[in-house]
């Protein structure tokens, strides 16, 4: 498997789902874990949905709660 | 003398579990210096040694692209630790390979713990560790946090690492041509005295990966270095060789790939199935919905009582007047009309958390995901939707990440139509009023509503927009696991005491504005009071739904936090000799409530939601279209509901 054309096509698509590219290229689910990481050395990233409401380590605006209990979203 | 020691792994591998059972309670958090990224650090004694372990960000990668990888990289340059722990997921290997190899290529004492092992074994799967620990040259050790085996183990490999003075390091033999890249940079940079921290043939790798140290070469040098090969090509070998390297040591490692599929495997492809799978999240969302009033209503009965009694006890015992009625008729009435409504709270939050817990809600955020693409909107904008149904201001902030403009504008305006967890108390207090019978399925339908509401949104303002999305977006699910009792109550109560500290300020604070309004200025007359009067200068838009002016105070009042439409009904509705539910049966009909549901989902963000506007558009303008966008179409879909609703009832 060639990684440089798997992100040829990851740039000339709007938008690529893990399942779409597992199918065209044959990809097994082991080596798609390999080439994860590997794409991001390319600027290609990808997302994990793992906690659907927000956490207060994930929120954007952290450092801006700072009016105590009138401004914090107690996540 | 004390060792240091760095735990790293991927996000949700069990590395803070494993940072957990080594320091116990010896453990405090600080910020890295100069980011907002958490450190945490924690000790611990082995053999009488002591070690100081430091717990890293989780991160796919060293390349340096987040904060959280910056913040790992220069830890790692800077520190050098004695050891380092690196915590893969053993049903997931190969993707912690690659963070293992960087460090290993950083020439650093690591020690790969394969965790979760108990489910390594349960999957009928197993892992050559030996050949792992040849291959490689490190020690490798199996866990499991979970049943806390395996520990020993690691201490006694952490204990071995730190102690030896000659440090165990892979030999990676790379192509000839990066090879040949290596030396040559190496030569060219060996008076660059900006390197002189960093592992050599480390950042010659990394000048071909991504250059994340693009500030360490003046010019001159940069020009030198890109004129040893065509870069190009050379990362494109870098790259296609640790993939190869990666892939092979993955294959060999497994002695046994178990069962192609597990009854997990196959709940996934039940619960992700485009038809079957939407009306499965629908079913979940009802039986949740429909446990929260039914366990959840005995508790509240009786905390409504306890308010009424000690509403009742105070009564005439404060012998001023206007604060007997302060403290009664508000402060008990309106912040215990709230505070009756915690255990519906409570028991919704535990259930959605085993539902997020278990694996499940990011599934049917998943499915959610396929309808939001046929909206027009991508991955990205998907994620800053979820995250409004728990609050709006973060949703927005996280709206940054969507590159297109416009895109990220309908995004802005859209957001706040999705359910946010402040309005839930508002919906139970309706629901219990009007719709006991049909509870669950009433506020199965707002939260359908809502979901509606934000795609139709961002589809008509995207009417005036063109749309491109160019960053590449895949999805990734977590396994499912069965959720702990101590974890979900966790969940449950960082979610529900925002609710309690709510109620005891700003709903406190209102609750006396509130008060004095409705008392001043004829104190025996509620109905010549200034809320009153507030009330009644919007009844002509509202009157014609059944909406009176008590119910128009409350909105207006609303919109500092949603919560405080419940406080203000239960000071105006003077409930403290009856519930709040009581009280308002008395003034609508359930077909005014119904729609004033729908209007109460849509109109007007908070204060807070309409700040973050203005700051994420830099302008006030947005904040005032969001204002009267939002409340335009909320009273529309209200009227709408309203005369529709009245054709059937």
């Amino acid at each position: 498997m060639v990684v440089k054309d798997i992100v040829k096509y990851i740039n000339n698509e709007k938008s690529v789902d893990l399942n779409s590219l597992k199918a065209r290229f044959k990809i097994t689910d082991s080596q798609m874990s390999v080439l994860i990481p590997i794409l991001s050395g390319y600027g290609i990233n990808y997302e994990k949905i793992d906690k659907v409401t927000p956490v207060c380590a994930a929120c954007p605006v952290k450092q801006n709660c700072n009016m105590k209990g009138l401004n914090k979203c107690g996540l | 003398m004390v060792y240091e020691i760095a735990i790293i792994g991927n996000p949700n591998v069990g590395k803070t579990s494993i940072f957990n059972i080594l320091t116990g309670s010896k453990q405090y958090v600080a910020n890295w210096p100069g980011v907002t990224v958490e450190k945490k650090v924690g000790n611990f004694s082995y053999k009488n040694e002591k070690f100081k372990l430091v717990d890293l960000p989780g991160i796919y990668s060293l390349s340096s692209m987040s904060e959280d990888e910056r913040v790992a990289r220069d830890f790692f340059i800077n520190e050098n630790p004695d050891c380092i722990v690196v915590v893969a997921d053993s049903l997931n290997l190969e993707r912690s390979m690659f963070l293992a190899l960087q460090l290993l290529e950083m020439n650093l004492p690591v020690i790969l713990d394969l965790n979760s092992i108990d489910e390594v074994k349960e999957k009928g799967r197993k892992i050559n560790i030996e050949y792992i620990e040849k291959t490689l040259n490190i020690p490798v050790v199996a866990t499991s946090a979970k049943e806390q085996t395996g520990i020993t183990d690691l201490l006694e490999n952490i204990y071995k690492v730190s102690k030896s003075s000659v440090k165990k390091t892979f030999k990676i033999n790379y192509p000839e041509r990066i090879e040949n890249f290596c030396q040559k940079f190496s030569e060219i940079n060996s008076n660059n005295s900006k390197l002189a921290n960093y592992n050599m043939k480390w950042a010659a790798l990394n000048y071909l990966e991504n250059n994340s140290l693009n500030n360490l070469f003046d010019d001159k040098l940069t020009e030198k270095i890109n004129s040893i090969d065509i870069l190009p090509e050379l990362k494109d070998i870098y790259l296609q060789w640790k993939f190869d390297f990666l892939s092979k040591l993955a294959e060999n490692a497994t002695i046994a790939s178990g069962r192609d599929w597990s009854f997990r495997d196959l709940l996934d492809h039940v619960l992700t199935h485009k038809f079957l799978g939407l009306i499965i999240y629908i079913l979940a969302l009802y039986m949740v919905f429909s446990i929260t009033f039914t366990v959840a209503a005995p508790f509240s009965d009786l905390l409504d009582m306890l308010f009424s009694s000690l509403g009742g006890w105070l009564d005439g015992k404060i012998p001023i007047d206007w604060l007997n009625s302060l403290i009664v008729d508000g402060i008990i009435g309106g912040v215990g009309g709230v505070l009756v409504f915690v255990p519906q709270i409570f028991v919704l939050f535990f259930f959605m958390g085993f539902l997020e817990e278990s694996g499940y809600l990011p599934r049917a955020a998943f499915l959610v995901d396929k309808i939001v693409r046929k909206f027009g909107l991508s991955g990205r904008s998907f994620m800053s939707i979820i995250l409004g149904f728990g609050c709006s201001v973060p949703a927005i902030m996280s709206t940054k990440t969507v590159s297109n403009k416009k895109e990220r504008m309908a995004l802005i305006l859209s957001i706040p139509f999705a359910s946010c967890s402040a309005r839930l108390p508002v919906y139970i207090v309706l629901i219990a009023a009007f719709f006991q019978n049909y509870s669950a399925l009433v506020l199965l339908s707002i939260y359908l509503l809502s979901i509606l509401m934000v795609l139709f949104s961002s589809k008509l303002i995207q009417k005036f927009i063109t749309q491109t999305e160019n960053i590449p977006f895949t999805i990734e699910l977590p396994r499912f696991r069965m959720p702990g009792l101590k974890n979900l109550g966790f969940y449950t109560w960082n979610k529900g005491k925002h609710f309690l500290e709510k109620a005891g300020t700003i709903i406190l604070l209102s609750t006396i504005l509130i008060w004095v309004l409705s008392y001043f200025p004829a104190s025996n007359d509620i109905e010549h009071s200034y809320a009153a009067a507030i009330g009644k200068s919007i009844a002509p838009i509202t009157s014609h739904l059944g909406w009176d002016w008590k119910t128009n105070t409350a909105m207006i009042f609303g919109v500092t936090a949603k919560e405080v439409i419940v406080s203000t009904y239960s000071t105006l509705l003077n409930t403290n000799e009856g519930n709040i539910a009581a009280g308002l049966s008395q003034i609508m009909t359930p077909l005014s409530a119904f729609s004033l549901l729908i209007f109460i989902l849509g109109y007007v963000p908070c204060f807070a939601t309409l700040g973050v506007i203005k700051s994420e558009t830099g302008s006030w303008k947005w904040a005032v279209f969001a204002f009267f966008y939002t409340t335009i179409i909320a009273y529309i879909l209200a009227n709408a509901v309203y005369y529709i609703g009245g054709l059937f009832l």
